[in-house]
C-alpha cells in the first residue's frame, strides 16, 4: 500500500470514515489528499478485463449468492429504465443517452450510457405498494411482501448514494423499503468517466466514482475495456475467482485522468454547497426570488418521482368487494395535493412547494441524515418537461454564478 | 453492506393497528365528538401525543389524545375528541356509533414537556379542536396539584355553542390556584366572558414570567399571534410550546408529508419548543 | 339504501355508461337503488334522492331550470365527466357564431334553443362532489359509490396526470419523443392512458384548476411551440375539454 495516487500524486493513508446512519467506523485506504467525505479512495486495486468477463463476475455472484434476481437499467423497445433483468447481458452497451433540459434520447453513435427516468428507487420503494390489506371486520389480512434475494447490476455512483439517503429516512421504519433494502444481496455499480449534460454529482460529493458501499465496480475506459475494483471481501473473492489480470499503469493513468476530467467539468457546473447553503438560508423568505424561479414551473411533480432520493408518498384506500387494500404511492412535493388539510393549505402557492423541493435537497437532508439530499444526478433537469433547471436556480442563488 | 444498515427498534410492520371498540360517544359542540375507546392491552401514551384512527376503506387521521388514558384489568380506554372535517372524519363523526370499531395504532409524536414544567407556572392557550389536545395537561396538573406552580387557563371558541367540553369547564376553574379565562370570537347572549381573541386574554394573566411554561395550540395563526403577545410580555422562547398540525398520512417519519422546515411534524413534533422552530414558523407555506 | 337519480344535460353518454358498470358489482347494488335514470328505468319525474349524478353541461334556459330543481331535490350532488364540471368539449364552439355553429351541425337550426355559452354544471348549482374525466374512469365511481356507502369520501388526490404516469413506470413521451403531450397541466384520474400508447395526453379530464396562471400557461404553449405545433393547435387542444377553466386563467389571476 505505499503506492502513490496517480490524480493526486500523494501517498495513501489508512483513514477512518464514518458510515452514514449508523455511525459505524470503518477503515478504508484513501489518497492522503482526501478527506473521508470524498469519494477517490479506492487505493488503486484496479483490473481490467471486457464485458465478457463481466459476465463472467455476475455469474459467479450469483452462484456464489445462489437464487439472486437481477436488477439494474436495461434496454428493452428502444426504452431504458431500471428493472428486472434476464441476463447480464441486457444491459445498454451500445447506446448514449443525450440529456439536457427537458430532452432525453437515446443515440446509438455513443455508447456510454448514465441513467434513464427511473432508478433504484423504483425497485426499493415501488411507485405503488401494499401497506396492508384490512377486511371489513378491522382484521389485518395480509401486512406486505414475500422474501427474495437481489443483486444491482450497473447502477451509477449517485444511485449508490441515493439509496444511502433513502436508508437515512426510510430503514427499519417503512416496512416495504426495509424489505427491500435486506433483499439486495450484492451492488454492482458502474462508474463514469464522461458524465451526462445535466449530471454533477462530483459537486455534491456523489460520484463520478465510489469508494465504498459496493461489492464490485467497474468504469468503461473504452468500448470494451473495463476496470474492476471491489469494494468487500465478497467483491474481491469473487474477482480474483474471475481470474481477472491486474490493470497495467497505462490503464491505472487513463482512469485517474477521465475521472479528474469528468470531476472538473461538473464541478464547474453548481457553486460550492456551503456556499448555497448559506445563500439558501439568507434567502428563504425571498417570496419574490422564489416566484422568478419557479416561473415556468407547473406543479406537474416529475422531478419528484424520477429524483432517486424523493420517497414522499400518500396512502390511499383501494376497496374491493369485501375487503380494502391501503396502498403506499409516490405523491411529489410540487403536487398541489402537498401541504393541503381539511379546511386551510399550508402551502398553497406553487413557489413554495418549488422552495420546499431545493430547501429539502440542500437544507433540510443535511439534518435529517447528515448529508445533502442531492446526488447530482440530473434528473429533475432532463425530465422536467418544462425544463426547469435546478442548477440555473442553485447558481442564481449565489451571486456571480458558478465558482 | 448489511452492517451498514441498522434497524432501531424495528419488529413488525408498523402500520398494522389495533381494534378498538367504540364504548361511549359524545357530543361536545356542533360537529365535535368526543369518542371512548375500548381494547385489550395497556397503551401507554402521554399528554401531547397522537393516535392514528383508521375508518375501514376510507384512510387514517391523526388524532391527540384528549384525557389521561386509563388502563385497568387488562384493557385500555382512551379518549379522543374530533372534529368534522373531510373524507375520514365525517365518517368517524357522522358513521360511528357506540358499538362500533374502528383501528388505532399508536402513540406518535413527542408529546407536552411536562417534566420539565413540574414545579413553574403553567399557562395553557388553546382554540378551537385545539383545546383537546391540552384538557390531558389540565387533568394532569389536577391530579398531581403540588408539582405546578400556578395554572392560567384559556380557552377561547368561535361562538359559545362551539366550545368543547362546556360541561367540565367549571371544574377547571375549581382546580386550585388555578384561573380560567374564557372567550368567544362572536358576542352572545348570557355570556359574560371575553368577547374577541383568545389571544387577548394574554395581557391578563398574572404569572411569574421568569418561571413558567406555556403550552399552547390551535388555528396556526392563533398561534402567531399567541407567541407575539406572549414574546411582548417578556417570556422566554425557551418557555413557549406550540403543537403544530400538518398534513399527515403515516405517523412514523416515513411518508415525508408532514415535513415542516427540516422537521418531521410526526416523529420530532407536534409539539415544538418557539425557539427551535422560530426560523420557520414566519416563512409563509414552509 | 340510498336513493340515486342519473340526470343527463348536453353530452355523449359515455360516463352513464361507467354508472351501468359500476351497478353490475354486487356490493354496490346491495347499497345503492336507482330510482330515476331515463335510460334506464321507467319513471317520468324525478322524485326525492339521497344521491344524483348530473352528466352534460348546460346549454340552454330548459337545462338550467331542470338543474335547479334536481339540487332542491337531492340530498347529494356529484357532478361527473369534464362537460358537467369545466364545460366540456362542447366548449370548442365558444368563440365562434353560435348560429353558425347550429347550421354547421342541424338542419333546421330554427327549432335549436342554445345559449352562445356553454356552462358546466358547477357555475350554476353547489355541487357536493366531482369526478371529471371524458369519459369518468369506472373505478373513481366505484371507489366513491364504496366509500359514499361507509359514510365517507374518496381522500381528494390533486395532481396532475404526469403523477400517473410515473407511478406507471412509463416514459415521458414529451421529453423521450418530443411528442406534445397535455400531461402537466391536465387534472389526473385516468391513469395516463394516452401516454402508455405512446401518444400525447391531450387533456381530457381538463385543465388543472389549481397551481397555474397565465405565466405558466404561457411558458407550457411555448413548450409545445418548440415541439412543432402550431399556435392554433396549442389552443385548440388547451381550451378543448377545461375551456372554463382557461379562459378564468388567461383572463388573469389563477383559476
Ligand atoms: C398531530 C395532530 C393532532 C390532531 N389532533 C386532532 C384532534 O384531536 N381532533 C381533531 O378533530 N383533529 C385533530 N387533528 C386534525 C385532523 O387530523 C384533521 O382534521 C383530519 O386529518 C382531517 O381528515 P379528513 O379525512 O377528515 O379530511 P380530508 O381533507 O379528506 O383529508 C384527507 C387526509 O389528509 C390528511 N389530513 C387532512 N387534513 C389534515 C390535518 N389538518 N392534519 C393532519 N392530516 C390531515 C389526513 O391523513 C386525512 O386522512 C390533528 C392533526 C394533527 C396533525
Ligand atoms: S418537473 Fe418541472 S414543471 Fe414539473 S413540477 Fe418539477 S420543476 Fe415543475
Ligand atoms: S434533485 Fe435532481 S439532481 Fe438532485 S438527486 Fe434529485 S433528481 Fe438528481
Ligand atoms: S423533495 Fe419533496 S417529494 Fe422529494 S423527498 Fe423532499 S419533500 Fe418529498
Ligand atoms: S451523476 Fe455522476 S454518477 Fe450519476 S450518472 Fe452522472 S456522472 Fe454518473
Ligand atoms: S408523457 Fe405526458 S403525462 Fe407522462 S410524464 Fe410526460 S408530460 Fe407527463
Ligand atoms: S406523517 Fe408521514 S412523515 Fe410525518
Amino acid at each position: 500500500m505505499d503506492n502513490e495516487c496517480y490524480l493526486h500524486k500523494a501517498k495513501y493513508v489508512m483513514l477512518e470514515t464514518r458510515l452514514l446512519n449508523t455511525g459505524l467506523a470503518k477503515k478504508v485506504w484513501s489518497c492522503s489528499t482526501m478527506n473521508t467525505n470524498e469519494l477517490c479512495g479506492n487505493n488503486c486495486n484496479l483490473f481490467v478485463g471486457g464485458f465478457k468477463d463481466l459476465g463472467t463476475v455476475v455469474k459467479l455472484l450469483q452462484e456464489d449468492l445462489g437464487g439472486v434476481r437481477l436488477f439494474g437499467y436495461k434496454l428493452h423497445n428502444d426504452r431504458i429504465e431500471f428493472g428486472e433483468m434476464k441476463d447480464f447481458d441486457e444491459i445498454p452497451t451500445t447506446v448514449a443517452d443525450i440529456q439536457k433540459p427537458g430532452y432525453f434520447r437515446i443515440s446509438s453513435t455513443g455508447y456510454r450510457f448514465r441513467h434513464s427516468f427511473s432508478s433504484p428507487k423504483a425497485f426499493l420503494l415501488p411507485p405503488e405498494h401494499s401497506i396492508l390489506t384490512v377486511s371489513q371486520g378491522y382484521e389485518i389480512v395480509e401486512d406486505g411482501d414475500g422474501e427474495m434475494g437481489v443483486v444491482f447490476l450497473g447502477i451509477k455512483p449517485c444511485d449508490r448514494k441515493a439509496m444511502s439517503i433513502l436508508d437515512g429516512i426510510l430503514y427499519g421504519k417503512s416496512p416495504v423499503y426495509t424489505k427491500r433494502r435486506d433483499s439486495i444481496k450484492a451492488i454492482i455499480v458502474e462508474e463514469c468517466l464522461e458524465p451526462g449534460e445535466t449530471c454533477f454529482c462530483s459537486a455534491v460529493k456523489a460520484g463520478p466514482t465510489i469508494s465504498s458501499g459496493f461489492d464490485i465496480a467497474y468504469a468503461r475506459l473504452y468500448k470494451d475495456t473495463l476496470v474492476f475494483k471491489y469494494g468487500s471481501s465478497l467483491g474481491e473473492k469473487i474477482l480474483v475467482k474471475a481470474g481477472l489480470q491486474k490493470a497495467q499503469d497505462s490503464h491505472v493513468k487513463a482512469y485517474f485522468e477521465m475521472v479528474a476530467n469528468a470531476i472538473s467539468m461538473m464541478n464547474s457546473r453548481i457553486s460550492r454547497v456551503e456556499e448555497l447553503q448559506k445563500a439558501l438560508k439568507e434567502r428563504i423568505g425571498d417570496k419574490s426570488f422564489w416566484e422568478k424561479v419557479s416561473s415556468n414551473c407547473v406543479g406537474c411533480g416529475n422531478c419528484n418521482y424520477v429524483c432517486p432520493t424523493c420517497f414522499c408518498t400518500e396512502i390511499n384506500d383501494i376497496v374491493e368487494e369485501g375487503y380494502s387494500k391501503r396502498i403506499g404511492m409516490w405523491l411529489g412535493c410540487l403536487t398541489y395535493t402537498y401541504g393541503l388539510v381539511a379546511g386551510g393549505h399550508f402551502r398553497q402557492e406553487l413557489y413554495t412547494r418549488y422552495r420546499h423541493f431545493v430547501l429539502h435537497k440542500f437544507l433540510f437532508y443535511p439534518k435529517q441524515v447528515g448529508d445533502v439530499g442531492c446526488v447530482g444526478c440530473g434528473r429533475c433537469i432532463t425530465w422536467c418537461p418544462l425544463g426547469v433547471d435546478l442548477r440555473d436556480t442553485l447558481n442564481l442563488l449565489v451571486e456571480g454564478g458558478t465558482r | 453492506m448489511k452492517v451498514e444498515l441498522q434497524k432501531d427498534n424495528y419488529t413488525a410492520n408498523p402500520f398494522v393497528f389495533r381494534k378498538a371498540l367504540v364504548v361511549n360517544k359524545v357530543e361536545e359542540a356542533p360537529g365535535i365528538y368526543t369518542y371512548f375507546l375500548k381494547f385489550d392491552g395497556e397503551f401507554k401514551i402521554l399528554p401531547g401525543q397522537f393516535n392514528m384512527l383508521y375508518v375501514y376503506g376510507l384512510g387514517e387521521v391523526p388524532i391527540s389524545l384528549s384525557n389521561l388514558p386509563i388502563f385497568r384489568n387488562g384493557y385500555t380506554l382512551l379518549e379522543h375528541t374530533v372534529r368534522v372535517m373531510g373524507a375520514v372524519t365525517k365518517a368517524i363523526t357522522l358513521g360511528l356509533g357506540i358499538g362500533s370499531f374502528i383501528g388505532i395504532r399508536g402513540p406518535y409524536g413527542n408529546g407536552w414537556p411536562l417534566k420539565d414544567a413540574e414545579g413553574r407556572d403553567i399557562t395553557i392557550v388553546g382554540g378551537g379542536i385545539g383545546i383537546a389536545p391540552l384538557r390531558p395537561i389540565i387533568k394532569y396538573v389536577e391530579r398531581e396539584r403540588e408539582k405546578f406552580g400556578r395554572m392560567n387557563i384559556l380557552l377561547g371558541a368561535r361562538t359559545p355553542r362551539d366550545m368543547p367540553y362546556k360541561y367540565e369547564l367549571d371544574k377547571y376553574g375549581a382546580i386550585l390556584n388555578t384561573k380560567l379565562l374564557l372567550s368567544s370570537d362572536t358576542p352572545a347572549d348570557g355570556w359574560v366572558h371575553h368577547v374577541g381573541f383568545v389571544t387577548d386574554l394574554i395581557n391578563n394573566i398574572d404569572v411569574n414570567i421568569k418561571n413558567s411554561v406555556v403550552f399552547v395550540c390551535g388555528p396556526e395563526v392563533m398561534m402567531r399571534v399567541a407567541v407575539k403577545k406572549l414574546l411582548g410580555r417578556g417570556f422566554r422562547k425557551e418557555d413557549i410550546y406550540l403543537s403544530l398540525e400538518r398534513r399527515m398520512r403515516c405517523g412514523i417519519g416515513v411518508c415525508g408529508t408532514c415535513q415542516f422546515g427540516h422537521y418531521f411534524v410526526c416523529r420530532d413534533g407536534p409539539v415544538f419548543r418557539y425557539s427551535d422552530i422560530e426560523d420557520y414558523l414566519w416563512v409563509e407555506g414552509i | 339504501m340510498y336513493r340515486v337519480a342519473v340526470v343527463k344535460l348536453t353530452s355523449c353518454s359515455g360516463c352513464i355508461n361507467e354508472i351501468v358498470y359500476a351497478f353490475t358489482f354486487s356490493d354496490i347494488v346491495s347499497k345503492y337503488r336507482i330510482e330515476y335514470f331515463t335510460e334506464l328505468v321507467d319513471v317520468e319525474e324525478m322524485g326525492g334522492v339521497d344521491i344524483v349524478f348530473i352528466e352534460g353541461s348546460i346549454s340552454n334556459k330548459h337545462q338550467e331550470e331542470l338543474v335547479k330543481s334536481v339540487r332542491a331535490k337531492a340530498g347529494f350532488v356529484v357532478a361527473i365527466g369534464t362537460c358537467a364540471v369545466m364545460g366540456g368539449v362542447q366548449s370548442l364552439r365558444v368563440g365562434s357564431d353560435v348560429n353558425d355553429v347550429k347550421k354547421a351541425v342541424y338542419a333546421e337550426p330554427q327549432y335549436i334553443e342554445v345559449y352562445s355559452d356553454v356552462k358546466p354544471v358547477t357555475d350554476v348549482i353547489k355541487v357536493d362532489f366531482v369526478i371529471p374525466g371524458c369519459p369518468i374512469n369506472g373505478s373513481a365511481l366505484t371507489s366513491f359509490l364504496r366509500k359514499y356507502a361507509f359514510g365517507g369520501l374518496p381522500i381528494a388526490v390533486h395532481e396532475s396526470v404526469c403523477a400517473e404516469c410515473k407511478r406507471r413506470g412509463l416514459e415521458c413521451v414529451l421529453v423521450a419523443r418530443g411528442v406534445p403531450c397535455l400531461g402537466p397541466v391536465t387534472v389526473s384520474g385516468c391513469g395516463a392512458i394516452c401516454p402508455s400508447f405512446g401518444r400525447g395526453c391531450y387533456g381530457c379530464y381538463g385543465i388543472k384548476y389549481f397551481d397555474l396562471n397565465r405565466e405558466k400557461l404561457e411558458a407550457f404553449s411555448r413548450r409545445l411551440a418548440e415541439l412543432g405545433m402550431d399556435r392554433d393547435d396549442i389552443d385548440a387542444l388547451l381550451k378543448g375539454y377545461g375551456f372554463k377553466v382557461y379562459s378564468a386563467i388567461m383572463r388573469g389571476g389563477e383559476a
